[in-house]
């Protein structure tokens, strides 16, 4: 088990140099570099001296491959450069921006979660009846409102009208991070809700259910210790991919309530072709799909008998 | 006089409503005026082709039939009409199914604690060691999950959790596919050991030799109805002692009784014939066969064809 984790960590090392490589070279190929992005931002037409000389500063006058392995090099000695556009260093920035990226993630999967799985569940039970209808048309009209949209709602009723929530989140706090976590849940409840219920109806659906209720086992036994359990397999993967998405920062709805995390940095780095942010934004991506995956496997094994013992026949 | 069945169940038919292409739905009717009856102390076998409503007779006694089914006609558990509640009451406590397949046993659930429940008595515990052990079932094997068995113990432990519960009745659907014969053969002592405690057993087969050779009675089933229920002995002497032209020609399409296939197919619910369910492919066939056709007692066996005698 020990040996399993410590494997799988340590693919993590070829993934990152892989990926690494990969945005370096991609962000060559599209064009343009920090210094010119930063003349066009402050609209000052500057000779090619003023241009080169820049560039050999930050070093993006070397051939490509030598700044790679600057860069590499660097990193191994425990640094990830400095911005090219504020001058910071790359890593205290990133992690400045963390703890917001952080509690926006955990509040709205928690959101989500406590939505999706009981409505879910419930209109997997009542297939085809009353509350089934119901849940299925609040889940479909959150599926068809934009994320910006279901923003600008809740700002208009809890800021303006009730006063409850303040427009701009002003720091790091429960009461600025309920609007932002809202809107995320709202568009991804909807879209698990019917996830659920589809998973939960599939397992109903199973000979397995006919044989507990045929040895007298109450619906609701089986519904808890062994339908929702199976079904919980196929959520859980779902939940990992939005866990990895939203650790990777939500640039629109950070931008409409001004929620200093990841996402905007990520954005702004790419517009301003900042080299070494970038780079420190995907390690962080990879990082997080990996441990993620990792955990979801994990819980796999705790959930499912089938893959934590293998394929031991007696 | 008569002793009271322990199960009845009267002019039985199960339809299910299917919706076809677009909005069009159609009632399919899967089980027709069925009529059967089980006593205390004896083994009824049901015998019929594939497809011939074995299975959900099994499932509407036990009130599992999916929601898009409507059932009309009596089932009866010791004299007392049951309703789905009650019928919900009795699974698993005084009515137990083996059911078909082994997929019926749930996955994530060891095989003990389906067998006994979550929390046995010692009593269970010590009853499920011994059938275990008649079943060759190592020790330990009740820890395992049903993916790590073969088949055939899969279909031992579903035997023995019908046997286990302690049930009046155990409706055995089908339970000797993928077991050797030795622990079939063992399957059907453990069934004749019950029914000689005063228990009852309804062993569903499609393979009517062994119908014959184990149960007291056997009742034949066409096209979702009984044909003919009769004495165990009258199938083994053979078509004379039989009364329906069906478990005449299923008698002699038997290896051993010169393997004659009866021509035609059994019908589909989807277009049944009139009257007589059987009359397309009879040989017998009148006008008379056209309209309903009653179950009726001749020479002490019960059968649902006019020409009989
Ligand atoms: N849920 C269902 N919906 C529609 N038709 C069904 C359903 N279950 C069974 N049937 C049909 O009913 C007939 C009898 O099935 P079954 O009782 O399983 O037969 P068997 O005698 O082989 O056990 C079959 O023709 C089958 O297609
Ligand atoms: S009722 Fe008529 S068609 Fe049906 S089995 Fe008897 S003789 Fe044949
Ligand atoms: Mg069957």
């Amino acid at each position: 088990m020990k040996k399993y984790v410590l494997r799988r960590l340590l693919q993590l090392i070829p993934i990152l140099l892989v990926i690494t490589f990969l945005s370096f070279g991609m962000m060559r190929l599209a064009g343009s570099d920090a210094v010119l992005q930063k003349m066009e931002n402050t609209g000052m037409v500057v000779s090619q001296e003023v241009i080169d000389s820049a560039r050999a500063e930050l070093g993006l006058d070397k051939p490509f491959l030598t700044q790679y392995f600057v860069w590499l090099g660097n990193l191994l000695r425990g640094d990830m450069g400095t911005s090219y556009i504020s001058g910071q260093d790359v890593f205290s920035t990133f992690l400045s921006k963390l703890p917001a990226t952080l509690l926006l993630t955990a509040v709205s999967i928690l959101l989500t979660i406590v939505i999706s799985i009981p409505l879910g569940v419930l209109a997997a039970v009542k297939q085809n009846r009353f509350t089934d209808y119901m849940i299925r048309t609040a889940s479909f009209l959150g599926n068809s409102m934009p994320n910006f949209f279901v923003a600008l709602l809740l700002m208009y009723f809890f800021s303006i009208r009730l006063k409850i929530f303040p427009v701009i989140a002003t720091g790091i706090s429960v009461q600025s991070v309920a609007l932002p976590a809202i809107t995320l849940a709202i568009a991804m409840s909807a879209k698990y809700l019917r996830q659920v219920r589809a998973a939960v109806l599939d397992e109903l659906s199973k000979d397995y259910v006919v044989g507990a209720r045929a040895r007298g086992i109450s619906f609701y036994t089986t519904l808890t210790k062994s339908v929702l359990r199976a079904a919980l397999v196929t959520i859980l993967t779902l939940l990992t991919l939005s866990i990895g998405s939203l650790l990777g920062g939500t640039a629109i709805v950070e931008s409409i309530f001004l929620w200093d995390g990841v996402g905007k940095l990520a954005v702004d780095a790419i517009n301003m072709r900042d080299y070494p942010m970038i780079q420190a934004y995907v390690m962080w991506m990879a990082i997080i799909y990996v441990c993620v995956n990792l955990i979801t496997d994990l819980s796999y094994r705790a959930l499912d008998p089938r893959i934590r013992l293998g394929g031991e026949k007696v | 006089m008569k002793r009271q069945p322990v199960l009845s169940v009267e002019d039985l038919s199960v339809s299910f409503r299917m919706y076809d292409t677009g909005l069009e739905q159609a009632d399919l009717q899967v089980i027709s005026n069925l009529t059967l009856d089980v006593c205390p102390g004896e083994i009824v076998a049901i015998a019929g082709s594939s497809g011939s409503g074995k299975s959900l007779l099994a499932h509407a006694v036990m009130g599992l039939l999916p929601g898009n089914a409507s059932v009309t006609g009596k089932i009866l558990y010791k004299g007392m009409l049951l309703s789905q509640k009650e019928k919900e009451k009795l699974r698993g406590k005084e009515i137990a199914l083996v059911p078909q397949s082994v997929s019926y046993l749930d996955p994530l659930m060891t095989v003990g604690a389906q067998v006994t429940g979550r929390t046995p008595d010692e009593k269970t515990l010590k009853a499920q060691k011994e059938i275990f052990q008649r079943f060759h079932l190592k020790e330990g094997t009740e820890k395992l999950y049903p993916f790590q068995l073969s088949g055939g113990m899969a279909r031992r432990i579903l035997v023995s959790t019908a046997v286990l519960s302690n049930a009046q009745i155990i409706l055995a659907d089908e339970p000797t596919p993928g077991l050797d014969l030795e622990m079939a053969v063992e399957a059907l002592k453990i069934f004749r050991e019950l029914a000689d405690e005063g228990k009852s057993v309804l062993l569903i087969t499609h393979d009517i030799d062994l119908a014959f050779h184990i149960a007291d009675r056997v009742a034949v089933f066409y096209a979702g109805t009984t044909v003919e229920i009769a004495d165990a002995e009258d199938f083994q002497k053979g078509p004379k002692a039989l009364r329906h032209p069906y478990s005449k020609a299923l008698w002699e399409a038997l290896p051993q009784n010169g393997f004659k296939p009866i021509p035609g197919f059994q019908p589909y619910a989807k277009d049944l014939p009139k009257g007589c369910l059987f009359s397309p492919r009879c040989p017998y066939k009148t006008e008379e066969c056209e309209k309903e056709i009653p179950m009726t007692k001749v020479r002490g066996g019960y059968v649902r064809c006019i020409h009989a005698d």
